[in-house]
Order: structure tokens, then C-alpha cells, then sequence
């Protein structure tokens, strides 16, 4: 029985993990808190609905439509509003406020333009598999392969390629990373295209099995904001890690108390872990050096 | 009439809120997603207090007030020396672990069924019932609270946070213990919104978890960032426009299935507005960057 | 006590590189002691240390007679440490008036008391010693100005003055005279002189040779985290090879 649910939290933690993923590519490169990714994910989500369902376009087309139309929104997010403010060299809370109303500005237009009900998007049960005692649906298996697959690209991007480079290198230290020669502006306007895409994918694999409501983003980007600070900022690899033993510990309270009392489990690792990361669980003696 | 009363009732319980925020927003300089956590507590400590215990409505605030800002005494303590985002992150944290215990723990907060029939506030025999009345009650509190904090912003220890706020080094410098008084201001800020939280349970003499929500917190925040903080006419400021800005959409014919949303992209654009070009907000005086 | 403040053997590291290295300095109670060197000497770190925003890797610092290493910063300052930093750091959206009145220490910062607060005697009397102190660096009548509106100058000055009225007994000085007219140089040393008559002891970090000459009583020469030479200021500014080590990294007055 509970082989059920880690299995059950395998594949919610693929689904964290994508989403972790692409609000990793940008938060590492930008150092911007981009909460709006939470919005990105629900738009991607409906208009794959107005492409795939109302339109009834086929499958290979409304899936990467979607993707770009995610990517192209993502990226006029960066250039509208974080962009100036870097400029400006605004602070880290201006920026987290501007993007938690860019959320809230999206999702509100989403809902008076769809509504708040569930939309389904793909119709009839999905067809699942049986074995030892495990079953998983067809659309979960996706997401895990998904999942695995769109870790393995990023990883050889960000190790292999030039951009993936230059991704690392704006990260660790902007100056160093001019001096480099690389544009500042397009590899930040690039993540936002990558980041998004991906929380476009994140958002469709999920929407296939359960559907899609204009809420869904909060949800999505929270769980990835803390599968990205358990895991570790600086590695790819941890923040897939922390993203499944999210959805395995997730999954391991709803099997053990009722399903409502995962998301308190969940910020109290958080807390725990943030504490432990800024000097220790129980300091007694501030530290003031980096002022 | 009636309209107008409540209106002006649930100005007087969200100025009271904004003004919590302010100190640690407008003075320490620490953004926080908390603030509906300690709304809701204050909501249901009192409600409890008043239901359970029998304890008359204002002794129940006081103990509120009192568990409150213990409450948040301990959870700010260990986040101050966070930064940035990961302080916002960790309000954000409290205020999930908040509402999903007021959801779950049904045998003590009756969860989504929330608590039906709270009684009103009775003093000397008055029973405050009637809208006009409660007005009365909510107003005087919330000016009571206007005045108090005037004086805090004003005092040696208002002075302090706004050198804190300005050049936390620098304070330390001169013998600022930093933390104690950036608790201080999370603590004073947990118990006026506790009072809040009082005063719209026996208002609305109901309430249920979905009052308490990240939503509610960013809501609050909002009102504080807009407005503007580090003053006294920011919070004011924010609270009137943000309270009226609905009813006067209501006024303009749109109809309530979409209001609500319409709410809330105008008021997201006006932040994002304001955080671009104005980011102490329309009267405040700290500017968040 | 003779011995206000000692270093015992302090060191300090940041990402393996030592930047104070086994340090040893006894700093005589009401003296000037001026601390010269190049850029990257350690000077600011070493002040830093003593204040206590950072923590040394090894070794022990005493003041007082008391062992202080381990001290929060901000205990540090109500013992009597004082610091006047290199980029000034006063608070720049309140007056000058309200800078001096913010350095008291003397528990009228509790948030309840503020509410029963009236126009006391105790407040009248410290806004009268933060006014003598406006007052002693020329700044009295402009008590209700922001400090961001003063000239450079004139904001060492108000740090001076923030110093004083904190009441503390060790004062560290970080560049003192740097960035500010010839007149201001004048009336900044005179100051610090006067400061020695009121018992304060003084270590001051400073660039300008002829400033040091004139108001130190004691100087020392560090370089690489470590003390090189140390003595009376005509000894150590007139001992060629140290000022010649010196100059060759820095342009000196």
C-alpha cells in the first residue's frame, strides 16, 4: 500500500521537478524571485484549452503553440517589468511585489475570460497499467518520462553548451560575465523563453490529468519554489531531488493523516530548511558580516 | 445608509490591519505574506475565548492580543536574520501552516464548517448589535489605534526602527540591539492584528478559514504597498482607496460576477505601476528600494 | 587601566586568504593612535573586528580588562566602542537632531513606554546634551535639516558629534579627513584634539601623513594583516623604508 503512494509521489514529484526546473533556469541566471511563473504556467495551461479543446486542433499542434506562447509571455514579462527595475537596480522586495501583481494581473484575466470552474482537457479515463500491485495511468507515465527527459536536455545544456555557459556564469558573477562577452540581456531574455516553456509543459502534463482552473499557478509555483531551496540553487540535479522527495513526502502524509495536511508539511520544511541554510536551526549569535 | 456603515466598518477593521503591517513593512523593512495568519488567530482566539470560556468580548481581546504577539514573537525571532526573499518566503511559509491549521484541526475551529453565531460585543450592558453601534465600536477602536500608533512613529523607539530601516549597520553601531527591536515590531504588529481579527469575527458573527487565505495576506500587503508605509497617511491612504475601489466599480454598473476580477487586475496594475515609478507608494514615505 | 584595548594574536580569513594575521596591538587609554598603511592592509577588517561585524578565526580581543571576542556587535557599542565609518553612514533621512537624540541608550526606546510618553524632563535634558554636542562641531543651527542635505564635511562632522553624544570611550575612526576641504581638515583635527581632553580614546585610520603627524601620539604601520612597525609618529613617518613601502602603493599627502 504504501509502495502506492511513493510511487503516486514519483509522479507528482516529476511534475514539481519540471516546474522547479524552469523557475531554476531563471532564478539562477536573473536572481529574481519570479513568483509570475505561477501565472505563466495557468495561461500556458489555457490556451493549450482554447487550442486543443475548443478549437480541436490536433495534439502536435496545440502542445508546442502552447510552449511558445508561454515562452513569448514569459519573456514579456522580463522585458516589461523586471527589466526596467534592473535597471534601475530596484530591490529584491520591488521585484518580488511587481511579480506577485504580475500573477495576480494574469490570473484574474484568465478567470474573466474562462471562468473559474475546472476545464477538462482531455475527455474519457485514461487508460492505466497494473503492475505489482501499482497502478499508474498512461498521462502519469508521460509526466515521469517528461520529466526525466527534459532533465537530461537541461543538464547537457547547461553543462555543454556555450549558453548553458553563460547561464552559469551570469549566475555566480555578472561582472565576471561581461568581461566574458556575453549579452546580459539576451541570455536573461533566453531563461525566461527556456523557463517558461517548461512551465508551459509542467502545466499541459498536469492539465491532461486533472484539468485546469484560473488557481492551479499558486500551487504549482509554491512547490517548486521549495523543491528549489531544498534541493540547493546552484545544482540542476538537487533541484529535481528536492522536487521528488517533495512529492514523496507529500504523498507519505496524505497516506498517513487525511489529504489536508500536505501543504503545512511541506512549509515546515521549508521554514527548516531555510533556517538551517542562513547559519543553522538554532542560532543564538547574529552574524552581521555580509551587511 | 446601512451601506455606508458597513462600508465604513470594514474601513475602520482594515485600517487597524494596514497600520499592523506598517511597522514592519514601513519601519523594519521586512516585507510579510503573514499578516491574514494573525487576523485569522485573533479571529478565532477571541471567537473561541468568547464561546468556549464565556470570557466577556473585550477581556477576550486582551488575551488575544496577548497570544498573538507571543505567537509571533517565536516565529519572527528565528526568520529576522533571513534575507530578502527568503523572509517574505518563510511569512509566506507561516501563513500556509496557519490556514491549514485552522482547516484541519476541525475539533477545535469546526475547519470549513467554521463557527456560526458568534455573539456581539456587550460592555456595561450595551450589546453592540446594531450597525450603527458597531460603527461606534470599530471606529473608536480603529482612531484609538490611529492615535497610538501616531505616538509610537513619533517616540525614541518609532526613531529607532527608522534608523534601523535606514542604516541597520549603522544602528548597530551605536548600540541598536537590531533583532530585539525588529521582533518588537513583528510582535506589536501580530497584536493589533489580532484586534482586527476580533472585531470582524463579532461583526460578521461568523467566520470560517477561507477569510485568512495567502490571498487575504496579499491583500493586506498590498493595501500597505500602495498606500505607501512609514507614516501614518500611507496605511490610511491605501486602506481608503483599496476599500472603495470596489464599490465604486459597483457604482459604475459593473456587474458582481465580474467585479471581483476587475478588482483585482486594476489594483495589480497599480502596483506594478507604483513599484515602478513610485515605489514608497501614493503617501508613504519608505521606499522599498 | 592603561590599556583600554588589546588584540592577543588575532587572525582572520576570508576564503584562505589571511587578511589579519596573528595580530597583536595594546592600545593605551587616552591616546591618539593613528593606524597607516596601503590599501588592503587590513585596516577597515581590523576594525571591523574590534566592533565585532565580523569574527576572528583565531585569537582574543580585551577590552576593558573584559574579554570581549565573542560579543554581539551591539553590546560591543553600549560597552563604550564607538565607530565612525569610512563612508560615513549617518542616517540620512533623519535631521541632525534626531540623529544625535537616536544614540541614547537609556531604555526610552521601549515601545510601551512610548504611549504614556509626555514632553518629560528627561527628554528636554537629552535633547540639551544633543544640542551641545551639534553645538562643538559647528552644526547647532541646522538641528532640523535631513543630514542628506550637509556637505561631505559637514556629515563627518555629525558622525564626530553622533561619537560623542553615544558617549563612548573608545572611538575608531575611519579616514577622518578624507574627501574634505583644507578649512574642514582644520576644524575636524582640532576637534579630535578636544576630544582627547575629554578622556576619549581615539584609533584613527588615516591616508593623510600630515594629519597623522599632527594629532597621533602613537602610529602604526600595518600591511598584509600585520603589524610592521610601530612608535611615536616623527620615528615612523620619518623612517624612509616604511614610507617608501608605503608610497610606492599610495599616493600620500
Amino acid at each position: 500500500m504504501i509502495v502506492q503512494f511513493i510511487v503516486n509521489g514519483i509522479v507528482s514529484g516529476s511534475l514539481i521537478a519540471v516546474m522547479a526546473i524552469g523557475f531554476w533556469f531563471i532564478y539562477r541566471t536573473t536572481n529574481i524571485f519570479h513568483i509570475a511563473h505561477g501565472a505563466v504556467y495557468t495561461a500556458s495551461g489555457y490556451i493549450f484549452y482554447s487550442l486543443y479543446v475548443t478549437k480541436g486542433y490536433s495534439l502536435l499542434l496545440s502542445l508546442p503553440a502552447s510552449l511558445i506562447s508561454g515562452a513569448v509571455l514569459g519573456l514579456a514579462m522580463y522585458f516589461t517589468v523586471y527589466r526596467p527595475l534592473e535597471k534601475k537596480n530596484a530591490s529584491t522586495g520591488v521585484k518580488f511585489i511587481s511579480s506577485l501583481a504580475i500573477y495576480i494581473f494574469i490570473v484574474n484575466v484568465i478567470a474573466l475570460i474562462y471562468g473559474n470552474e475546472t476545464k477538462i482537457l482531455s475527455e474519457g479515463l485514461s487508460d492505466s497499467i497494473c503492475f505489482w500491485d501499482i497502478i499508474l495511468t498512461k498521462i502519469q507515465i508521460y509526466q515521469v518520462i517528461s520529466f526525466l527527459v527534459l532533465l537530461v536536455l537541461s543538464y547537457l545544456f547547461v553543462k555543454g553548451t556555450k549558453a548553458g555557459r553563460a547561464i552559469r556564469a551570469i549566475g555566480d558573477n555578472s561582472r565576471l560575465f561581461k568581461a566574458l562577452g556575453f549579452n546580459e540581456k539576451w541570455v536573461k531574455g533566453m531563461v525566461f523563453c527556456i523557463g517558461s516553456a517548461i512551465a508551459g509543459l509542467a502545466s499541459i502534463l498536469t492539465g491532461l490529468d486533472v484539468g485546469i482552473d484560473p488557481h492551479i499557478g499558486m500551487f504549482a509555483i509554491l512547490n517548486a519554489v521549495v523543491a528549489v531551496i531544498i534541493g540547493g540553487i546552484k545544482r540542476l540535479e538537487g533541484v529535481a531531488l528536492g522536487a521528488l522527495l517533495i512529492g514523496i513526502l507529500q504523498n507519505l502524509v496524505i497516506w498517513q493523516f487525511s489529504a489536508r495536511w500536505e501543504s503545512a508539511v511541506t512549509f515546515l520544511v521549508l521554514v527548516a530548511v531555510l533556517l538551517y541554510k542562513s547559519g543553522g536551526l538554532f542560532v543564538v549569535k547574529t552574524r552581521v558580516e555580509e551587511l | 445608509m446601512n451601506y455606508l456603515l458597513h462600508i465604513l466598518i470594514m474601513i475602520s477593521i482594515y485600517a487597524i490591519l494596514s497600520i499592523s503591517l506598517n511597522l514592519p513593512v514601513g519601519y523594519a523593512g521586512l516585507l510579510s505574506l503573514a499578516q491574514a495568519a494573525f487576523y485569522g488567530i485573533g479571529a478565532y482566539a477571541v471567537t473561541l475565548f468568547m464561546m468556549q470560556a464565556g470570557i466577556n468580548f473585550f477581556a477576550a481581546v486582551v488575551l488575544s492580543v496577548i497570544f498573538s504577539a507571543i505567537l509571533s514573537v517565536f516565529v519572527s525571532y528565528p526568520s529576522i536574520r533571513l534575507k530578502g526573499d527568503y523572509f517574505i518566503l518563510a511569512s509566506l511559509a507561516f501563513q500556509i501552516i496557519v490556514f491549514t491549521i485552522l482547516y484541519n484541526w476541525i475539533d477545535l475551529t469546526r475547519g470549513p464548517y467554521g463557527i456560526p453565531g458568534i455573539p456581539r460585543p456587550e460592555l456595561f450592558g450595551i450589546v453592540f448589535d446594531s450597525l450603527p453601534k458597531f460603527f461606534a465600536l470599530s471606529g473608536t477602536i480603529a482612531i484609538g489605534i490611529l492615535l497610538v500608533a501616531k505616538k509610537l512613529y513619533s517616540s525614541p523607539f518609532g526613531l529607532v526602527l527608522k534608523a534601523i530601516r535606514e542604516d541597520e549597520l549603522s544602528a548597530i553601531s551605536i548600540g541598536k540591539n537590531v533583532r530585539k527591536f525588529k521582533v518588537l515590531a513583528f510582535a506589536i504588529s501580530g497584536g493589533l492584528a489580532a484586534i482586527s481579527g476580533a472585531l470582524y469575527a463579532v461583526y460578521v458573527t461568523y467566520i470560517d478559514p477561507t477569510s485568512f487565505t495567502l490571498d487575504e495576506s496579499i491583500f493586506i500587503l498590498s493595501i500597505v504597498m500602495v498606500g505607501g508605509s512609514g507614516n501614518l497617511r500611507g496605511p490610511v491612504t491605501g486602506t481608503l482607496l483599496m476599500i472603495f475601489l470596489p464599490e465604486g466599480l459597483r457604482f459604475l454598473g459593473i456587474p458582481d460576477s465580474v467585479a471581483p476580477n476587475l478588482r483585482q487586475i486594476i489594483y495589480a496594475l497599480v502596483l506594478i505601476l507604483l513599484m515602478r515609478f513610485r515605489p514608497q507608494g501614493l503617501a508613504g514615505e519608505y521606499r522599498l528600494d | 587601566m592603561t590599556e583600554i584595548l588589546k588584540l592577543e594574536n588575532v587572525s582572520r580569513s576570508f576564503d584562505g586568504l589571511k587578511a589579519i594575521d596573528s595580530l597583536n596591538m595594546n592600545i593605551e587609554a587616552g591616546k591618539i593612535s593613528a593606524i597607516i598603511g596601503p590599501n588592503g592592509a587590513g585596516k577597515t577588517t581590523l576594525f571591523n573586528l574590534i566592533c565585532g561585524y565580523l569574527y576572528p578565526d583565531s585569537g582574543r580581543i580585551i577590552y576593558k580588562d573584559k574579554d570581549i571576542t565573542m560579543l554581539n556587535p551591539w553590546e560591543r557599542a553600549s560597552r563604550g566602542i564607538g565607530r565612525h565609518f569610512q563612508d560615513i553612514r549617518v542616517f540620512k533621512k533623519l535631521t541632525l537632531l534626531e540623529n544625535l537624540l537616536v544614540t541614547f541608550n537609556d531604555g526610552s526606546e521601549n515601545p510601551f513606554k512610548a504611549v504614556f510618553r509626555r514632553k518629560s524632563r528627561r527628554e528636554r535634558d537629552k535633547i540639551e546634551i544633543a544640542m551641545k554636542w551639534l553645538d562643538f562641531v559647528g552644526l547647532a543651527d541646522m538641528k532640523k535639516s535631513l543630514a542628506e542635505n550637509l556637505s561631505w564635511g559637514q556629515q563627518k562632522l555629525l558622525s564626530l558629534a553622533r561619537l560623542l553624544c553615544g558617549d563612548f570611550d573608545l572611538l575608531l575612526i575611519d579616514e577622518p579627513v578624507s574627501g574634505v576641504n583644507p578649512d574642514m581638515v582644520k576644524v575636524i583635527l582640532k576637534k579630535i584634539r578636544e576630544l582627547k581632553e575629554l578622556n576619549k580614546t581615539i584609533i584613527a585610520v588615516e591616508h593623510d601623513m600630515a594629519a597623522v603627524k599632527e594629532i597621533s601620539d602613537h602610529v602604526y604601520f600595518m600591511d598584509s594583516g600585520r603589524i610592521v612597525a610601530s612608535g611615536e609618529p616623527t620615528d615612523i613617518l620619518g623612517n624612509h623604508e616604511i614610507m617608501e613601502s608605503y608610497m610606492g602603493l599610495d599616493n600620500v599627502a
